[in-house]
């Protein structure tokens, strides 16, 4: 997690660095308003860039402790990028298979596979999710779901 | 008149919809309590879309009954599992689990409902009589002193009394920097938006919120080794009704812990979890048996219960009468509340005055509702928290992508969600708050506009209008001294 740590540490960094560049596309101070569009991102980058310059040292020279206690083990790692992954294609099925076909054979996909749920109950509880789901957002709340070939 | 109001405010609630509506929220809040790592601050950023287009008082009762609710059902699990629902409750810990272990678990429940419903009044009467008080003061407020309250706001927020006082800050200013990305408010201009016209108006704090409290939460659980199915949480029924005179020895402590929790409450960035620990140390000093605590002493449990639950009507005092969040709570509250074209500050009593009254006697509601709903249902809830356990990953990510979908009907805002989600459990894992990085995403617009508008105000003579008006210069130089403190300490420390 440590050395994790360190690689989040510069991106923090280059987050600020490129807010702190991107500010001087507009101007510092305008006539009307008296501040222009840069003034908070440029100063606020400023000071961000100094902490964080403090934060990447820190972390380097193994200062800076993170919060967690222990690290994930290498299944929990993988459960996690596998998480990460179907959250994704879930959002590219969203157009093609509609919105709760989608979330169903997300949150069966997940339910098997992610948390060791048998077939059977990950199907009872997957449809009477998506049930639940369209009577609230759909017939209660008239909420329009995308529909994908469903249409 | 307040009285009048808040009288107005009973009669207003007391319809079956809206006591469904309340009755609903505290369900929800005790569960998203009671699960362990969801709280008040997940349970309602995950929650918050479903208020989108409902009536705005019944989405006002829906929010507070959650964050009401989520405040008493963090005890179930620290008491039957040793697992904190959320921070505040980690002291439940202390003595409420070896109550279990000793076989007083229903008692524990009970006398801790009891606890967090004295201190739920004491907060809400609390709010009824020092929220007018302060709406007077705050209506001699203008942008100089809105610009350093919120400046204060941040600060105190940012934890700077903390061991390691960079990281809050560190999000306070990404939060900051977040907030600027869209058209600026007062130009027009484009800032940030790296062409993408998905971004002109900025990333919805909403996205924000349960990406980084919903979804990261969900990458988090994936870590967990705890087993909750072998635990074991009955509760025999008749255990849940003991003896008045058992509750009434803890009385002065409840009452303690009532009030201290009340007035910590209103504190921007002091929050629940500090409550509860100094209550707790408080009453270990009063106590004759100082020894006994931590092995099952009652009042171990009611004295911080009670405070928990008595910063609710203290923290929502700055929301509602400044506009002012001081926690990561009450910061989606009041963008919950702007999302329902509510206004937050002193001015709100007289444009939204009926909605919030009403929604303030809600609390009172939720209370007394929560009271029954933590004695008679606790064991369905207690076996709620092992048996859904395993269910809520996918419920809750399905959640935040549905929730999120529904904001602006916007697949590319799921996917900004999705986002920061990873950005957020990144942030979690290295030990940095979230509570500043939302509190900066809301703030950030309100306080560039104030500070604009401080310096049209001071009509070309710059920056001398912040030093010049005695709220603004105190308020600016309390954040000062909270700000060099942790330096302070360091250079006294080393000497």
């Amino acid at each position: 997690m440590e050395r994790l740590e360190r690689w989040f540490s510069l991106c923090v960094l280059i987050v600020a660095i490129t807010f702190f560049i991107g500010s001087f596309q507009y101007p510092m101070f305008g006539n009307f308003a008296y501040i222009g569009e840069a003034f908070v991102p440029r100063i606020v980058s400023a000071i961000l860039i100094c902490l964080v310059g403090l934060y990447v040292w820190g972390v380097f020279k193994g200062k800076v402790i993170g919060a967690s206690d222990e690290d994930p083990t290498k299944k929990m790692i993988i459960n996690q990028i596998a998480l990460a992954v179907l959250l994704f294609v879930s959002l590219f099925l969203i157009n093609i298979l509609g919105m709760l076909p989608t979330l169903g054979l997300f949150i069966l996909v997940s339910l098997h596979y992610l948390e060791r749920v048998s077939w059977l109950k990950s199907v009872v509880f997957t449809v009477v999710s998506i049930v639940s789901m369209f009577i609230i957002f759909d017939q209660l709340l008239g909420i329009r779901l995308p529909q994908g070939i469903f249409l | 008149m307040e009285f009048l109001d808040l009288v107005n405010g009973f009669a207003t609630i007391m319809q079956p919809e809206y006591i469904l509506w309340c009755l609903l929220g505290v369900t929800l809040g005790t569960l998203a309590g009671a699960l362990p790592g969801v709280g008040p601050v997940t349970g309602i950023a995950i929650l918050l879309p479903i208020t989108f287009g409902m009536d705005p008082l019944n989405a006002l009762l829906l929010l507070m009954g959650i964050y009401q609710g989520a405040m008493y059902g963090g005890r179930i699990s620290s008491i039957l599992i040793n697992v904190p629902g959320d921070a505040p409750a980690v002291v439940s810990t202390f003595d409420g689990y070896p109550m279990t272990q000793q076989g007083r678990a229903g008692f524990a429940l009970t006398l801790s409902a009891v606890a967090s419903f004295v201190g739920g009044i004491v907060g809400f009467l609390g709010l009824i009589f020092l929220m007018p008080t302060l709406v007077n003061v705050a209506l001699m407020f203008s942008s100089p002193e809105y610009f350093a309250l919120m400046v204060f706001a941040l600060i105190a927020t940012s934890g700077l009394m903390e061991k390691n006082a960079l990281k809050p800050l560190i999000a306070t200013l990404l939060g900051l920097l977040i907030a600027v990305i869209g058209a600026d408010a007062v130009t027009g201009t484009a800032r940030y938006t790296m062409g993408f016209l998905e971004l002109r108006d900025g990333i919805d704090f909403v996205v924000i919120a349960v990406g980084v409290f919903g979804l990261s939460e969900v990458f988090i659980r994936l870590e967990r080794n705890i087993d909750l199915d072998k635990v074991n949480t009955k509760i025999a029924f008749a255990d849940l009704f003991p003896k008045i005179s058992e509750l009434w020895k803890d009385r002065w402590a409840i009452m303690r812990g009532s009030i201290i929790g009340f007035f910590v409450g209103v504190l921007p960035g002091a929050g629940a979890t500090i409550t509860t620990f100094m209550v707790y140390s408080l009453e270990m000093k009063l106590s004759k048996t100082p020894e006994e605590f931590g092995k099952g002493i009652s009042k171990g449990l009611s004295s911080p219960e009670a405070a928990n639950n008595a910063t609710v009507g203290g923290a929502l005092i700055p929301l509602f009468a400044l506009g002012i969040p001081g926690s990561g709570t009450t910061a989606i509250l009041l963008g919950a509340l702007m999302m329902i074209g509510i206004k937050p500050g002193p001015l709100m009593f007289d444009k939204s005055g009926d909605i919030i009254w009403a929604a303030i006697a809600g609390l009172l509601l939720a209370n007394v509702l929560l009271l029954a709903l933590n004695t008679i249902f606790v064991p369905v809830f207690a076996s709620l928290i092992t048996k859904a356990d395993r269910y809520l990953v996918p419920m809750i990510a399905a959640l935040c992508i549905i929730g999120i979908y529904m904001l602006h009907n916007s697949l590319v805002d799921v996917g900004i969600m999705l986002l920061f989600g990873i950005i957020g459990y990144f942030l979690r894992k290295f030990g940095f708050p979230l509570s500043p990085l939302i509190l900066g995403v809301i703030l950030g617009p309100m306080l560039e506009n104030h500070f604009r508008q401080s310096l049209m105000m001071s009509k070309g003579s710059s920056f001398d209008i912040f030093f010049t008006r005695p709220i603004t210069t105190s308020l600016l130089a309390i954040s000062l001294i909270i700000l060099l403190l942790p330096l302070i300490k360091k250079m006294f420390g080393k000497k």
